[in-house]
């Protein structure tokens, strides 16, 4: 369909409230922008606190994403092959994070890993292990909001996966890992680089769940979200210069791989 | 020398019974309609699908037996049963050439021999000029040589075929037909072709076998046999 027919099928008005769409999703970031002190950008920037929370950011968010990819794939796998009594609410369980308010996530993270939860009270029993307001707080709270996208992602990509390419691979002598690595993943491999940034792009803004399970201790679970809403609630113009930063981050992530997203995005919703 | 199959598939359903002996050197045609299993009982023979009771051997292998008192399964890496799969099902992300050697590479053989050999096999099918291709580069014809030339360089016992000429353009058609008759008369181990092509199978098989479907109420009995 060329560009000429589509506009004609266009109801009248519909351009104009478009336009209004953008303007209100725009508005509020270009708001930020303006009001960036760029006199004392670097400074901002490079002072501890927030050079410190940057690196707990990459550092955890890199974890937690590399966690979500290591497990979310089989059970995307197993979500997109298998046809088991009860798969609907396995699937709903496993997409409920992307809906839940992230401090319900928080709350729920404590009372299964806190000191007094279900499994952190026999972690502490035994090995004196406390998770909660841990570093390891912190990647789990991220993993927990952010793997549903994976799923999401991967399920869909596994299920569009032409099968009998696997079916041709076996039959040629490969086994299932090989055919797995040499086969499948490079073939949905636009997907995987889309699950992987979605994800990550969501671990890296994890803000509720945080702040809930692992708490707000600067160098160690002071995530930039949460250096950010500290620094804003001092009144403190590093706000914004973290916002900006983290808001460019996001956005050139998405631009550069905006093909593998856009297209994974489409093929889930059918 | 035959493969023998005597075997049950269940599904909701669906019920498919198979009941053959295809002798080394026979190219055995099934036909059938739509949706009766041809494609299914492919995959069963070549181990995609295991049956739900039954025996399919080979010579003195067995691939697949079910029985109250017996379990064995031959995994399809290791049955060495070529398949062609309808449309080619040639690897989106590898080259004509990448995707002749993927075999000889599973099977633990070196790059530089895979691909010495993989340039033959494409030189033997007269597309070595289409080595650096990808099949979305290929006309239907093409792929289909490129799908023929990466099953037949494993050198499978057995070779199985998924509607080979369907989708194809007359002429391609013809040169496939012609390429397959050439095959199948060298090949020594048992051919099975699925196809709805009269002209085809007159021209490629041996002999027949029809898939004979029988309705009931809620299901479907389909049955195999000469």
């Amino acid at each position: 369909m060329t560009h000429r027919s589509r506009a004609v099928n266009s109801p009248r008005g519909f351009s104009a409230v478009a336009i209004a769409c953008g303007v209100l999703i725009a508005l509020p970031l270009v708001a930020l922008v303006i009001r960036v002190p760029w006199s004392q950008f670097w400074l901002s920037l490079s002072s501890d606190a927030a050079t410190t929370a940057l690196s707990l950011s990459i550092r955890t968010s890199l974890i937690s994403t590399s966690l979500a990819v290591v497990t979310g794939l089989p059970l995307a796998w197993l979500l997109a092959h298998r046809n088991f009594r009860g798969i609907a609410i396995v699937r709903a369980l496993c997409v409920l994070p992307m809906v839940l308010p992230p401090v319900v996530g928080g709350v729920a993270l404590l009372y299964a890993f806190g000191t007094k939860g279900v499994v952190g009270s026999a972690l502490n029993d035994w090995w004196g292990v406390r998770l909660a307001f841990t570093q390891t707080a912190a990647v789990l709270a991220q993993y927990f909001v952010a793997v549903p996208f994976f799923i999401v992602v991967m399920e869909s990509a596994f299920q569009q996966f032409d099968q009998r390419l696997a079916h041709a691979a076996r039959t040629l002598g490969a086994g299932a890992w090989r055919t797995l690595v040499t086969i499948t993943l490079p073939v949905v491999r636009p997907a995987l680089i889309a699950g992987i940034v979605l994800t990550w792009a969501r671990a890296l803004g994890e803000f509720g769940a945080t702040i809930t399970f692992a708490g707000n201790t600067p160098g160690r679970t002071q995530t930039l979200p949460l250096a950010i809403y500290m620094a804003f609630e001092n009144g403190d113009d590093q706000a914004l210069v973290l916002s900006f930063v983290m808001m460019t981050v996001s956005f050139v992530a998405l631009v550069l791989l905006r093909q593998h997203w856009i297209s994974a995005l489409k093929r889930g919703g059918q | 020398m035959s493969l023998r199959l005597d075997f049950v598939l269940e599904r909701r359903n669906f019920n498919l019974v198979v009941d053959l002996v295809v002798n080394n050197g026979e190219v055995l045609a099934i036909t059938g309609p739509n949706g009766s299993g041809k494609t299914t009982t492919l995959h069963v023979i070549a181990g995609l699908l295991p049956c739900t009771h039954g025996l399919i051997s080979f010579d003195d292998v067995i691939f697949d037996a079910r029985s109250d008192t017996q379990s064995v399964f031959l995994q399809p890496e290791h049955r060495r049963v070529g398949v062609v799969f309808q449309g080619g099902a040639l690897f989106p992300h590898l080259d004509a050439l990448q995707n002749t050697a993927y075999g000889l590479r599973a099977h633990g053989i070196s790059a530089s021999d895979a691909t010495a050999r993989a340039h033959q096999m494409l030189h033997t099918f007269t597309i070595d000029h289409l080595a650096t291709s990808f099949p979305h580069q290929l006309s239907g014809g093409q792929q289909q040589r490129v799908a023929l030339a990466r099953t037949l360089i494993t050198q499978p016992d057995i070779l199985v075929l998924d509607e080979p000429t369907t989708g194809l353009d007359s002429e391609s058609h013809h040169d496939t037909v012609q390429l397959l008759s050439e095959i199948f008369a060298t090949f020594a181990g048992p051919v099975l072709l699925v196809s709805h092509q009269r002209d085809d199978i007159s021209a490629l098989a041996t002999s027949t076998a029809a898939i004979v479907v029988n309705r009931a109420q809620n299901t479907t009995l389909a049955i195999l046999q000469r």
